[in-house]
């Protein structure tokens, strides 16, 4: 499907889509540049809210943001004429609301031992607002200091860090599995989420063994949910000579068919791991961080590590790369295509339950974590370039990166937009991905 | 004995005439409108666009927000600023995507419509959009005129003041038995079934669908005779997206509120079994689809949910609260299924509908 246009040349076509396509991006994006609105009427099913007061007094116009455990944003509100603030949050976890002391009237400071920030654990999603109270006083007491813009890009920064480590881990999945069929795999989402569902009901099955203990078997009943999609259900349409295009309607049929599976015997409320379920984090220079991140964070790395040594030092890893790069030939070869697909379903999808268990141990479980992850694994795939396992893993870094550096920026939950922003620019500018062969597509 | 037994189980009347009432209301004229609009893109352009209800979305969220705006001119000004803004949804769906290969168009169609939905819910969009909470009701405002009202009371001849909420019993059964302003959109969002079945009809069978169509079973041939592929398929995804957005705004009229969570992926996957079982590149598969789906659904639904309730599954297996969630694994099954054993469907021919995008 070579790119020939008869009326204009694909450079000028390509500058004059580009600078177009901007102009969209900003305008929309300009759209969002709006001053948050005050609260709503109509109330959320889960609020951290408070009321600000100086002795009887209402304090209005402060703002307050409130961060998850992991430091990102979960919403900022303005305190209304009766000092009230109220953010919606969607899960369990710790949470800390955070006043913006500059927003705070002249003269008006914290009670002796209190700051500008408090911590709230949520437990349980059984109530409708948890209550978080400041002790402000008039006078007397000096500001804290409010954290410096460069911590907060630092912890940003680990944190983002932190999440494209889990999506290349998911997305060299999806990533391999593409070079060896040429499937896109819709139900890849579905993997991650079986690993953590696993895994939770092994740990819930074994409480007193070690943690490690049910992570394996979470990761090893991912590896064998690949084995058994390969060759219960992939392997023999493909030999019926399906295309991949239907096969990946397949794939989307089997996702839907896993999901909601996953929520009739799993759970539809968002659950944690027993285990470090919460820890305090520890300070390393400007960073804070639960020793529980550092451990995931170092394993996700050595395995993307391990990964790339494998493919490129074992046969099996180099006949991967083989089948990925030209079937016909590697089978001539002799290798056997059969195996090394399925060595790849079966190493791709323990891949996506690993992901999901660490995104499970750093975040919530949930049914939906691997839908949501899915637009973020996709957009790391065709950044690095799809059927390319070390493209996977530097989009995967990347997008991570970036999606959680925006926070600092935007909204939490636009930093899906930022996914498909940078999707959209890498589809304009290089098609085939960082890493991509230029073959692949045009 | 035994069948006698398992039958007065059943609530026969319910488990027949509940699928049958839906098969003909609203959510299948939806979704029928949107299956028209996919059969366009995918069945005979071939675009796998898995990004329907971005279209849908942008019909119902420009008309909601046009006309909570107070766009001058009403009702009929707000839908067409609905269709507008689908028309630039494909552009920018389009522009990037059309020209790479179709698994790839997936994945941006897809994208789109999440993001479409996540920005909608922004708390930053909450003065436009209503944030999470969407727009419950829809009303302009400055010249105090609800949607809702100027549709199901204002401009419909059924609706009798004296009578405000008179029913009508359609046939001679209590089975199809609606209000007013159900029956006025039914007979609407038929009508519009009808005409765009047949507009699309007229569309692929004049040269610029030979054009398409040829587009469909081999790109290069097509460019090779010096058309502008590009331009053609972008066409089509525009007039798609277009009928996607009637839908949508169908949907939202009888709805009265728009949210975001309406517009989750799984809408386009609904919209996609129905085409792929009345049959892709056919002239009533998406409609006839579209009925027989959400007929089987309701009645798998209504089935499981009368034996449930009759202890004849036991809690363990399904209880109460998961029968919403059996349509969407029905779905999974039927796409999946259909997708392996018959892709072309009920109506459609089998060599139009094996399509090797690559």
């Amino acid at each position: 499907m070579r790119y020939v246009c008869p009326v204009l040349s694909p450079r000028i076509v390509r500058w004059k889509m580009f600078i177009f396509l901007c102009a969209l991006i900003f305008s929309v994006a300009g759209a969002f540049i709006m001053p948050v609105a005050q609260a709503q009427e109509t109330a959320p099913d889960h609020e951290i809210r408070g009321t600000l007061r100086v002795g009887r007094d209402p304090v209005p116009d402060i703002s307050v943001t409130v961060f998850d455990e992991a430091g990102a944003e979960v919403g900022t509100s303005i305190s209304d004429e009766g000092g009230q603030w109220q953010i919606e949050i969607t899960s369990t976890g710790e949470y800390t609301a955070v006043i913006d002391v500059a927003t705070l009237p002249e003269g008006v400071g914290f009670k002796e031992g209190a700051t500008n920030e408090v911590v709230k654990e949520v437990l349980a999603l059984d109530k409708s607002s948890y209550p978080v109270a400041f002790k402000l006083e008039d006078g007397a007491a000096p500001l804290i200091a409010p954290v410096s813009t460069a911590t907060q890009l630092a912890n940003r920064a680990v944190s983002g860090l932190r999440v494209g480590l889990l999506v290349a881990l998911a997305a060299v999945g999806l990533s391999l599995i593409y070079g060896v069929t040429g499937l896109v795999n819709f139900a890849h989402s579905e993997m991650v989420t079986f690993g953590a569902v696993t895994a939770f009901g092994f740990e819930a099955l074994m409480p007193s063994l070690p943690f490690v203990i049910p992570v394996i078997l979470g990761i090893m009943s991912g590896g064998l949910l690949g084995f058994v999609l390969e060759r219960g259900l992939f392997k023999p349409l493909r030999d019926r000579k399906m295309n991949n295009i239907s096969l990946m309607v397949v794939s989307i049929g089997l996702a839907f068919v896993l999901r909601y599976v996953i929520v009739i015997y799993f759970r539809a409320e968002p659950v944690g791991f027993k285990h470090y379920l919460l820890q305090t984090g520890i300070d390393i220079g400007p960073i804070k961080i639960p020793v529980k991140d550092i451990v995931i964070m170092s394993i996700a790395f050595f395995m993307l590590i391990l990964i790339a040594t494998l493919l490129q030092k074992t046969r099996l890893g180099t006949s991967m790369r083989a089948v990925s790069d030209n079937p016909a030939l590697a089978e001539s070869s002799g290798i056997d295509i059969n195996k090394t697909i399925l060595a790849v379903w079966v190493a791709g999808s323990a891949l996506a339950a690993m992901g999901g268990i660490f995104l499970g141990l750093t975040n919530i479980i949930e049914w939906q974590m691997g839908e949501k992850m899915l637009l973020l694994i996709f957009a790391a795939v065709t950044l690095g370039g799809l059927g390319t396992a070390y493209g996977a893993m530097v989009g995967g870094l990347a997008i991570g990166f970036v999606s959680e550096m925006s926070t600092f920026w935007l909204d939490n939950d636009l930093k899906f937009l930022i996914a498909l922003v940078v999707l959209i620019i890498i589809l304009l500018v290089r098609p085939q991905g960082i890493l991509g062969v230029r073959e692949r597509l045009g | 004995m035994k069948f006698e037994l398992l039958l007065a189980a059943f609530d026969l009347k319910d488990l027949i005439g509940v699928p049958l009432r839906a098969s003909v209301s609203i959510p299948t004229i939806v979704f029928a409108l949107g299956a028209i609009g996919l059969n366009l893109h995918y069945g005979f352009t071939g675009l796998l666009n898995v990004g329907m209800v971005a279209f849908m979305a942008a019909g119902s969220y420009g008309m909601a927000i046009a006309f909570t705006q107070g766009v001058p001119g009403g009702i009929l000004v707000a839908m067409v600023c609905g269709l507008l803004f689908s028309v630039i949804i494909a552009l920018l769906i389009g522009i990037p995507a059309l020209r790479l290969r179709g698994d790839y168009l997936a994945i941006v169609t897809i994208a789109i419509g999440e993001v479409m939905r996540v920005s909608a819910r922004s708390q930053r969009l909450i003065n436009i959009t209503g944030g999470p909470f969407g727009l419950p009701s829809i009303e302009d405002r400055g010249n105090d005129v609800s949607l809702s009202d100027r549709i199901g009371i204002d401009w419909n001849p059924l609706y009798d003041t004296e009578n405000p909420t008179r029913s009508f019993d359609v046939l001679w059964t209590d089975i199809f038995n609606f209000d007013a302003k159900a029956l006025w959109l039914m007979i609407i969002g038929w009508a519009l079934v009808v005409l765009m079945t047949i507009l699309v009809w007229r569309l692929v069978n004049s040269p610029w669908g030979r054009v398409i169509k040829a587009i469909r079973e081999d790109e290069d041939a097509a460019r090779a005779l010096g058309k502008n592929v590009f331009s053609y398929k972008l066409q089509s995804l525009i007039i798609g997206g277009v009928i996607g957005a009637i839908a949508g705004i169908i949907r939202t009229l009888d709805n009265s509120f728009v949210q975001s969570e309406q517009f989750r992926p799984q809408t386009t996957f609904f919209i996609w079994t129905s085409l792929i079982l009345g049959g892709a590149a056919s002239k009533w598969g998406p409609v006839v689809g579209a009925a027989i789906f959400w007929f089987s659904l309701q009645f798998v639904e209504e089935a499981v949910r009368q034996l449930v309730e009759n202890d004849w599954i036991p809690d363990w297996l399904i209880d109460s609260n998961d029968i919403g969630r059996i349509r969407l694994i029905m779905m999974g099954v039927m796409l999946a299924a259909l997708m392996i054993w018959r892709p072309q469907g009920l109506l459609g021919k089998k060599e139009e509908a094996l399509l090797d995008v690559r």
